[in-house]
């Protein structure tokens, strides 16, 4: 697994996918989840995992438990998340709740995965 | 040489910024201020950023928009300038004060092009910009098109830059240098 994170509009899936170009690549639009991973590509990308996360919570799902158990089924995933985090802890329960819950998934993916990186005006930073 | 420095609010990135500025090379340096002076707030900003930059013998241009004509103010001879700051300037461009919005694709091929121009007239280009990218907010649809033409215009930027450099805390980390080839 493999992780990149930043804020909104910084060229994150642009990188990945210019990082390994001479691979063929699916990525499951996280808004779309869980959509089928079938196929023949040899690379996975999970973009937006923070929309997938904000949906199951709208729908009143355990998005932590859902969004781990299916990487643990797919350990090889890249999965690409906005970093939501820095700004003031809102007041509505449910907004606060959708990032500490984006917080607490990054924590344990990046836990699993061999590599973990920030993207900034499009420029990738190895946080591990 | 083009350097772009970008940050959080308050992050120090603007001391840095003239601090580089300041041990350019050139001759004449250029500050150049994009805020426009429509509050209290932003006359307070403004008087804040004088009050940083005072007995720097910095040439100050203001220019809120079509950055390029900040060249036609600087006489001959060699220059060095700091654009303070991209985030300004874009919101500027796009946003009037009659409530009206331009379409950002074309703003960000013009604000491209005139940066350009303008990196012509100098030895020393320095560019700050603004990390405001990661609240997680959903701001209403024109202010998301307007943070996602500013990462795009970072991302160019960042691409054609020299340097890029992040701030924390007044701290500068190196994100990108292009090596001499």
């Amino acid at each position: 697994m493999e992780l990149y994170i930043g804020g909104i509009a910084q060229g994150k899936l642009n990188y990945v996918l210019r990082k390994y170009e001479t691979y063929s690549c699916r990525v499951l639009e996280g808004a779309e989840m869980p959509v089928s991973e079938e196929g023949e590509e040899d690379i996975k990308i999970l973009d937006h995992l923070h929309v997938w996360i904000k949906n199951l919570l709208s729908e009143g799902l355990p998005a932590e438990q859902i969004v781990l158990e299916y990487l643990k089924v797919h350990p090889d995933m890249i999965v690409i998340c906005d970093e939501v985090g820095n700004g003031i802890v809102p007041i509505l329960q449910e907004e606060s709740e959708y990032r500490e819950t984006v917080g607490r998934v990054l924590i344990q993916i990046a836990e699993k995965s061999e590599g973990v990186w920030r993207i900034l005006c499009g420029l990738a930073e190895k946080l591990k | 040489m083009f350097i772009l420095v970008t940050g959080g609010s308050a992050s120090g990135k603007s001391a840095y910024g003239e601090r580089l500025l300041m041990e350019c090379p050139e001759e004449k340096k250029a500050y150049i201020a994009t805020m426009l002076k429509d509050g209290p707030e932003s006359l307070r900003r403004i008087e804040r950023h004088r009050n940083l930059r005072a007995g720097k013998n910095f040439y100050t241009i203001e220019q809120t928009h079509k950055i390029s004509d900040a060249g036609k103010q600087m006489q001959e001879g060699s220059w060095s300038a700091i654009l303070e700051c991209l985030s300004n300037l874009a919101a500027n461009e796009m946003f009037s004060a009659d409530g009206t919005k331009r379409e950002s694709h074309a703003i960000e091929e013009e604000i491209i092009t005139q940066i350009e121009a303008l990196y012509q007239r100098l030895n020393t280009l320095i560019i700050i910009t603004n990390n405001v990218f990661e609240d997680g907010i959903s701001y209403d649809a024109s202010v998301m098109e307007y943070i996602r033409l500013l990462g795009r215009l970072n991302r160019r930027l960042a691409e054609r830059a020299d340097q890029v450099i992040e701030v924390v805390a007044g701290i500068p980390l190196l994100l990108k240098e292009r090596k001499e080839p």
